[in-house]
């Protein structure tokens, strides 16, 4: 019953791709900018620029250019780079797994930071504790990723010299990066866990097994945290969606060879295909992430009516 | 010391910071110490001291008087997309919630397809498709912001329309725009501001990461986002370029999300 | 609680040990010069290699018929010997015994298809235009041949220092050969890992001579701060032209890093639009020349790393006008000039212009600052300018259409003379030419002509020479600097020189000593 509610929640993305992918062709071309030249190069006399545009398939009417590229879409032929030659899919593929790594460092730096500060603040409510934590967590939501990087590299890189300045290069060349990406939703993400533990601890069986003697801190862990990671687990999985797309700052910062980075260096060279394959996948992770967290949603909670 | 009084202590410090960082943006040209379009070569990359508090850039240009110019472009832009966003959301989530029918479903289609994409990447896509310019900006930031107000004003209105004083508007035959206006809207007030603080929040943050990209103010302009933006070039060699501007970025959001925050405690039933 | 504390803490520690263990600089052991490169080739392709990188990288894995020696003298390569039979017809002779990488022979049977494959489009080539002018290609021998040209064309040798692909792997490899390149060069491709590097070893049957060392890996570092840092650790020994004069004094400072500099080929100018009604006048022009204070803006933003420039070409080139004097700097004749024109100062020293300009820039922050610099020493002069920046593609559009005012931009790695043909003469508009400013001059027309036409070197320079004349009383760009080249490398790096191309080929010659890092 799931399964076809995800396979329903599927069929429906696709026309929104569709959409997508649609507007971003037909602007694309609209705007000014002739990926001929800049193939060619700025000091070129126009020796033959029509073999060229012959070549890149650029002379043909532009709904014909454009059924090509959804027919491409579907082939598994997203076309070339019009800048190097190198196929779309090569060029995403070589750079998915930058940005997927990244995200999850982040996200387990995320991790690592919110579930701590969250369950101490849900356990001193009111206190101290309590609100320092979400005082932090306010300053990591209003930290901009790009000030937070280039002020991580100064002290770390620069002044201290414990990690590498910026690329992807070995294990020590995530932490910067990661510890940029995951700030603001470490600080998002402890406020939700933090109301996600009270509203379990305020919940009966909390009270029957205080009544019944149970040690506090086996009722946090063995009841209230289990209960609460479904709908945290939950919660995550539709930040990450939100990851993705967040990455590209970080990614210009560190000069970390992602997703983002490509997607803005071909929109600067008008690499049609490029720009709308990246556009095309980053969208489609995000929907693709956010359509999973749903179904999850609704196996761990069946009254949830989405 | 309680919570509550916490809470309360957020809200005016957000207060505060917002109205200090207003007036440094509107009497910008009477509080900076030099003119916006002075420069001194030999001054290049001064470190902050006596008389340049934030140092000079490359041109020998006054950091702090930039700063606070950007304060102007950011905290304008940002006022002008709210309003914008408020006026456009409220229209459409009061039609929807009043019209019903066919209208309704239209506009939550509508807000679907826009909350399917992550905001950012939105921006980013329309913004290199157009000239940079300030007016381009609002319009971008714009596109997407109206979603949650008219969500947001379309839900209060559905439950506030159940109650008798409404429902008797209606039965006297009160024109729509009337109810929408007269009943309805004072009182939605108080979810508005919240969102509309945590949205100038948001507007901030994402035309400051367009800037930064190149993709927003025109060059030149001294928004933060790109005064960060020339920092990130000379890391090396003045770090100073970089901090204060995002120094400044971080505290209006933080001032607007310690506004949002406190006004929500105060307003809003306790539910944390 | 408590344990989730002790578990935090236990985790951060594990992160820290492992990231200073990380931290172990890797211990490079390959004997491989490393030098850095700030963009990745689009292409090794000789026949369509016009990116920066790219058309240097080619050089070293190819050859051509000639090549420019360190004085820009186009040299034999190939040839063994050539003769012009006619004012349109050449004969070549091969050297014997040239080797590709893949030890098979150079024969003329390769030199043709290359030429014939960028004639017959069978690749997209930029370089087409210069063989558009061939009539006929002969061959006649194992290692002869003749091309004979369809009028007297004198640049066409220099167009023959494009290199020459292998006729049988090119039309097996097809597309692919451009990523897997087979050239005769001192040097042949290993491999290369996008965005990472591209990796050279040396050719041991290499007619020029083995080089003195290994190979090269071309380290691809497009972030500037990366590629200093990077440097500075020394996992790069070397970067031309890689290092942001700005950031050149915090190289400098390093203790084992030498920094060389010599004259450059790239010109920066300010291009103006002459169908502009108040640009066309050359008085105007003349105004905006000498309200550029061009030693500031060298200072400043080259770190003096320039040359005041007077014409397209450099003084390194043959063809350069030495008699030339140096547009001064002088704003009291540019105002006067203005008044002279017709444009008086409408208040004296107050806010008023006495007209507005616009000036378009791209993106790229260097240009933007500069062309800030200058708005402001216009401004000195009571002409106000606006400064809009576009990203790239827009920018270029703008500029072939003709929709600008003014804009600056450089022209790189100016050789050959013909290149005034391409801008300054009247029917080379864009897109097909390099006409921007939309120049139209009657009498330099025919001397542009006359110069493409003449026969030998000395006939050809009078011309150039005369043109450069006439280009620099009317100004119809105005030459800003040229600017130097600049190399950093370690000082266990021996060997190092610049030539005013800043070509790759002297890194054959390079040799590193032991035991530094």
């Amino acid at each position: 019953m799931v399964f076809r509610y995800f396979l329903k929640r599927m069929l429906l993305l696709l026309p929104v791709l569709l959409a997508v992918s649609t507007l971003v062709f037909f602007l694309l071309h609209a705007i000014p900018g002739d990926p001929v030249d800049l193939i060619l190069g700025e000091q070129a006399i126009s020796a033959d620029r029509q073999s060229l545009i012959v070549q890149l398939g650029l002379h043909k009417p532009l709904h014909e250019q454009y059924f090509d590229f959804l027919g491409g879409l579907v082939t598994g032929d997203w076309g070339r780079s019009l800048y190097d030659h190198k196929t779309v899919l090569a060029h995403i593929g070589s750079r998915f797994m930058a940005t997927i790594s990244l995200s999850f460092s982040a996200l387990l730096v995320a991790l690592f930071i919110s579930l701590p500060l969250g369950i101490l603040a849900a356990v001193k409510k009111g206190k101290c504790a309590d609100s320092a934590a979400m005082f932090f967590s306010l300053l990591g939501i209003s930290i901009p990723n790009f000030w937070l990087g280039p002020l991580l590299i100064i002290v770390f890189s620069l002044w201290l010299s414990w990690f590498p300045i910026s690329g992807r290069e070995g294990f020590a060349s995530f932490v910067l990066p990661s510890i940029t990406l995951g700030t603001a939703l470490a600080a998002m993400l402890s406020r939700m866990i933090r109301s996600t533990m009270l509203s379990e601890m305020k919940k009966d069986y909390v009270t029957t097994a205080r009544a019944k003697g149970v040690s506090e801190r086996r009722i946090l862990y063995k009841h209230i945290l289990r209960n609460a990671l479904n709908p945290i687990v939950t919660i995550v999985g539709l930040q990450l969606g939100a990851l993705f797309a967040g990455a590209i700052i970080t990614e210009k910062v560190f000069a970390w060879p992602g997703l983002g980075t490509l997607l803005l260096d071909a929109i600067n060279r008008r690499d049609y295909p490029v720009v709308q394959g990246t556009i095309l996948v980053i969208s489609f992770l995000y929907v693709f992430i956010n359509a999973i967290t749903d179904c999850f949603y609704k196996v761990i909670d069946p009254r949830v009516n989405l | 010391m309680k919570k509550t009084e916490y809470k309360a202590f957020y809200l005016y410090l957000g207060l505060v910071l917002i109205l200090v960082l207003s007036v440094f943006a509107v009497f910008a040209p009477l509080l900076s110490p030099f003119d916006l379009h002075y420069y001194n070569l030999s001054d290049s990359f001064l470190s902050p001291n006596t008389t340049h508090w934030f140092g000079c850039d490359f041109e020998g240009r006054d950091i702090f008087t930039l700063v606070l110019y950007g304060a102007r472009v950011s905290l304008g832009i940002a006022l002008v997309v709210t309003l914008v966003s408020f006026v456009l959301g409220s229209l459409l989530g009061l039609c929807g919630a009043l019209c019903r029918g066919p209208i309704d479903n239209a506009i939550l289609f509508l807000t679907d397809v826009f909350l399917a994409f992550p905001s950012f990447l939105f921006a980013i896509a329309v913004a290199a498709f157009l000239r940079p310019s300030i007016s381009n900006v609002i319009f971008i930031l714009s596109l997407k912001g109206w979603v949650s107000y008219a969500r947001l004003i379309r839900g209060q209105a559905l439950s506030l329309r159940e109650q008798a004083y409404v429902q008797s508007s209606i039965a006297l035959g009160a024109s729509k725009s009337r109810i929408a206006f007269k009943d309805l809207l004072p009182n939605m007030l108080g979810p508005l501001v919240i969102n509309a603080s945590f949205g100038m929040a948001g507007v901030i943050m994402i035309e400051s990461s367009l800037s930064f990209l190149g993709l927003g103010v025109p060059a030149g302009t001294p928004s933060w986002g790109a005064l960060l933006d020339q920092g990130t070039q000379y890391l090396l060699i003045a770090p100073h370029l970089s901090f204060f501007p995002g120094l400044c970025i971080m505290l209006v959001v933080l001032a607007f999300n310690f506004l949002g925050d406190g006004l929500r405690d105060r307003f809003v039933p306790d539910t944390k | 609680m408590f344990k989730a504390k002790s578990v935090f803490v236990k985790c951060f520690l594990v992160l820290i040990i492992f990231s200073s263990l990380a931290c172990q600089k890797g211990n490079r052991t390959d004997h491989l010069l490393h030098v850095a490169i700030k963009a990745p080739p689009l292409n090794l392709d000789p026949r369509l290699a016009t990116d920066g990188t790219g058309f240097k990288l080619s050089k070293l894995i190819f050859n051509g018929l000639f090549r420019l020696n360190e004085k820009l003298e186009l040299v034999p390569d190939l040839l063994e010997s050539y003769q012009q039979k006619t004012s349109n017809t050449y004969h070549f002779v091969l050297r014997k015994e040239v080797r590709f990488h893949n030890g098979k022979e150079l024969t003329a049977d390769d030199v043709l298809y290359t030429y014939n494959s960028i004639l017959k489009d069978e690749v997209a080539s930029p370089f087409k235009s210069a063989f558009e002018k061939v009539k006929t290609i002969q061959q006649e021998g194992k290692y002869e041949f003749s091309i004979s040209l369809q009028e007297p064309y004198a640049p066409f040798l220099t167009a023959l220092s494009l290199g020459i692909v292998p006729k049988e792997e090119v039309l097996k490899l097809k597309d692919d050969f451009t990523r897997h390149p087979i050239g005769t060069g001192q040097y042949q491709f290993v491999q290369w890992q996008d965005d990472a590097f591209v990796e050279l070893k040396a050719f041991p049957q290499a007619f020029q001579g083995i080089p003195k060392n290994a190979g090269i890996r071309f380290d691809i570092l497009k972030d500037d701060n990366l590629l200093v840092l990077k440097l500075l650790k020394g996992d790069v020994d070397l970067a031309l032209n890689g290092v942001p004069p700005v950031l050149l004094e915090k190289v400098k400072q390093k203790e084992n890093i030498n920094v060389l500099s010599d004259f450059g080929i790239t010109v920066s100018y300010l291009g103006m639009n002459l169908e502009n009604p108040i640009l066309k006048q050359t008085k105007v022009r003349k105004a905006i020349a000498l309200a550029l204070n061009r030693d500031e803006l060298i200072v400043h933003y080259r770190k003096g790393y320039a040359r005041k420039a007077n014409s397209i070409l450099s003084p390194s080139n043959w063809a350069y006008n030495k008699d030339l004097p140096q547009i001064q700097y002088d704003q009291k004749e540019a105002m006067r000039l203005l008044d002279e024109a017709g444009y008086p100062d409408p208040d004296g020293n107050g806010p008023k212009p006495r007209f507005s300009l616009q000036y378009k820039t791209s993106s790229s922050k260097e240009r933007i600052e500069i062309a800030q610099m200058i708005a402001r020493q216009l401004g000195q002069i009571g002409v106000e300018v606006a400064v809009q920046s576009y990203e790239w593609g827009t920018f270029f559009d703008d500029i072939k259409k003709g929709n600008f005012e003014l804009y600056s931009l450089q022209w790189v790695g100016v050789t050959e003379p013909d290149l005034l043909y391409d801008i300054f003469y009247s029917k080379n508009l864009p897109p097909e030419g390099l006409n921007r400013g939309r120049y139209k001059n009657k009498a330099l027309d025919p001397i542009l002509l006359a110069a493409r036409k003449a026969q030998t070197p000395e006939a050809r320079r009078k011309y150039y020479l005369e043109a450069q004349s006439i280009l620099f009383t009317e100004l119809p760009l105005i030459p800003l600097w040229y600017e130097d080249n600049v190399v950093a490398f370690w000082n266990t790096i021996e060997g190092v020189h610049l030539s005013p191309d800043a070509s790759f080929k002297m890194l054959a010659e390079l040799t590193k000593q032991a035991g530094k890092h």
